[in-house]
């Protein structure tokens, strides 16, 4: 009843690309420069096209978004380093220009007040209000039926191109692209009114619960 | 600067085109020429776009709730209704009346097991003595172990990843067969038949997680995680033949399944009792006469409690063990 067993065999992690202090960071990886190499052009280029020639200069801005990902330690599990250098670099431009709102806002006696904008409102009761958005967000998003959120999240969470996201379903890209653009109309319109409304989908709504 | 661009007016339907390229396809830079193009046209291009992008960026902020990853430890419940004069690029008034939903919870008594179907096609089979539970409604494939065992037979769903927390041990999985066992201490072990899982023992990351495929297991507890391998006495699983097999276990971790499979409770008389270690594989059925051969193999004896429970305590030092069965 009682019999021997085999020793358990202990495997010790191994560590990949670690630098100095034990740390796998993405800058070490070969995917870093092939990201910078390939995304720079169409990130400057973007940035400029979107926010002008600044200040702040598109160039620094990519170039932050680019540090950013090279801190990035390799095991974080992130989205598509080309999306993340996008996404940050946006951010931190919109941060940027909600600062530099403010400042002339202060300067300049003549502005509206009652303008009702984002540079207007409070740190914290746009955060508040960030905060219900995003759960109205979330809500609206768990309500997509199946194909609409994982399209939608792919793209949104993952980064994937609407390509890959085609490959991994085996669709079409022309339906990705069309299902995307539903889910994030949905998404829109709920953030207008305040309440999920899911006409305008095609094929089923099919609510999970 | 702030009234809401029509989504789907024709303006609307473009720019959320244009938001929705900048990641989904490429971009190369004479690509944003046209786009700048685009937004000078006029500045109604330019808001319909920042408010398509506004929420193109709040979807992707979404990731530590939405993605399917579980919850931390306290399961999140939707917030309490409330209404705020929303300012911003999607000037509104948000009437929220969410309601409080948290997941379905699976329990099962002593002695006895129970399937459970999920929507997705997963099946479980969750042992006695065990509860689990879904981190939220909305979140069917995050499911949080509280204790005891279950098995589980994942199927796929288009990459949506099947979590199960366990402890401080998050198993992520794509679609496979596997058990995850939750014992007395802080110890999970996770066992897998088919596929590959993922474990890590920091919940909130995958950091450092390692990948278990067929044929092996883990033990996560408090100083890292230890893989092993199973051999064919310790099937995944294998309870739900009404199977245990335990490979240099602690006494008190053998004690914790029994009483759940027993209606009659087996307590531990000292903590030091319960770090003995045991060797075992018998049948469930079998399990009085396993406790009642305890004493031949470690040193220990069973007492009464007076109350129609039995301790297992420490062996008097100065008595020889008891005489083995030849």
């Amino acid at each position: 009843m009682f019999e021997a067993k085999a020793p358990k065999l202990r495997i010790v992690r191994p560590s990949v690309g670690a630098d100095r202090d034990g740390r796998d960071r993405w800058r070490d990886r070969p995917s870093y420069s092939a990201t910078y190499a390939r995304e720079w052009r169409d990130l400057c280029a973007f940035l400029r096209a979107r926010f002008g020639p600044g200040p702040p200069d598109p160039e620094d801005v990519a170039q932050q978004a680019f540090f950013k990902l090279g801190e990035l330690e390799g095991a974080e599990r992130i989205e598509s380093p080309r999306a993340f250098v996008f996404r940050v670099a946006i951010n931190l431009m919109l941060d940027e220009r909600r600062s530099q709102a403010r400042v002339s806002r202060t300067l300049d006696a003549s502005a509206p007040l009652l303008a009702i904008d984002s540079e207007e409102t409070p740190d914290l009761e746009r955060s508040l209000i960030a905060k219900q958005q995003m759960g109205l967000l979330e809500k609206v998003v768990q309500g997509l039926p199946d194909r609409h959120r994982q399209y939608l999240l792919a793209n949104r969470l993952e980064g994937q191109s609407f390509v890959a996201i085609a490959e991994r379903f085996g669709v079409s890209q022309s339906l990705v692209r069309k299902t995307v653009e539903e889910a994030l109309a949905v998404c829109q319109r709920a953030l207008i009114h305040g309440t999920a409304d899911y006409r305008g989908l095609s094929r089923e709504r099919s609510r999970r619960s | 600067m702030n009234e809401a661009v029509d989504p789907d007016s024709p303006i609307g339907r473009t720019a959320r085109a244009w938001a929705l390229a900048v990641v989904g396809e490429d971009f190369p830079p004479e690509r944003s020429r046209r786009f700048g193009a685009w937004l000078d046209a006029d500045p109604l291009h330019r808001r319909a776009y920042e408010q398509a992008e506004a929420v193109v960026m709040m979807l992707g902020a979404l990731r530590t709730s939405t993605a399917s990853e579980p919850a931390r430890r306290p399961a999140p419940r939707w917030r309490v209704p409330a209404v705020v004069a929303a300012g911003g690029l999607l000037a509104a008034c948000l009437a929220l009346a969410v309601v409080a939903l948290p997941g379905p919870a699976y329990e099962t008594p002593a002695g006895q097991s129970r399937q459970i179907a999920l929507a997705d096609g997963s099946q479980i089979t969750l042992a006695p003595g065990s509860r689990l539970r879904a981190a939220s409604r909305w979140r069917p494939r995050a499911l949080s172990l509280d204790r005891g065992e279950a098995f589980f037979v994942v199927a796929h769903q288009g990459g949506q990843p099947f979590t199960v927390q366990a402890g401080d041990a998050l198993v992520r999985v794509v679609g496979t067969r596997f058990n995850v066992h939750r014992g007395a201490g802080r110890a999970v072990r996770v066992e897998v038949e088919q596929g590959v899982v993922q474990v890590s023992n920091r919940p909130d990351s995958q950091d450092g997680a390692v990948t278990l495929r067929a044929g092996q297991t883990v033990v996560a507890d408090g100083r890292g995680l230890t893989l092993g391998t199973l051999d064919q006495a310790q099937s995944a699983g294998g309870w739900r033949q009404g199977r245990l097999a335990y490979d240099d276990a602690f006494l008190a971790e053998v004690v914790a399944d029994l009483n759940r499979y027993s209606r009659q409770p087996l307590a531990i008389g000292s903590p030091a009792t319960g770090r003995l270690k045991v060797t075992a594989a018998f049948d469930v059925a079998q399990a009085e006469r396993f406790v009642a051969e305890l004493p031949r193999v470690l040193p220990v004896r069973l007492t009464s409690d007076g109350h129609g429970g039995r301790i297992l305590v420490a062996a008097d030092p100065n008595r020889a063990p008891e005489p083995r069965a030849p």
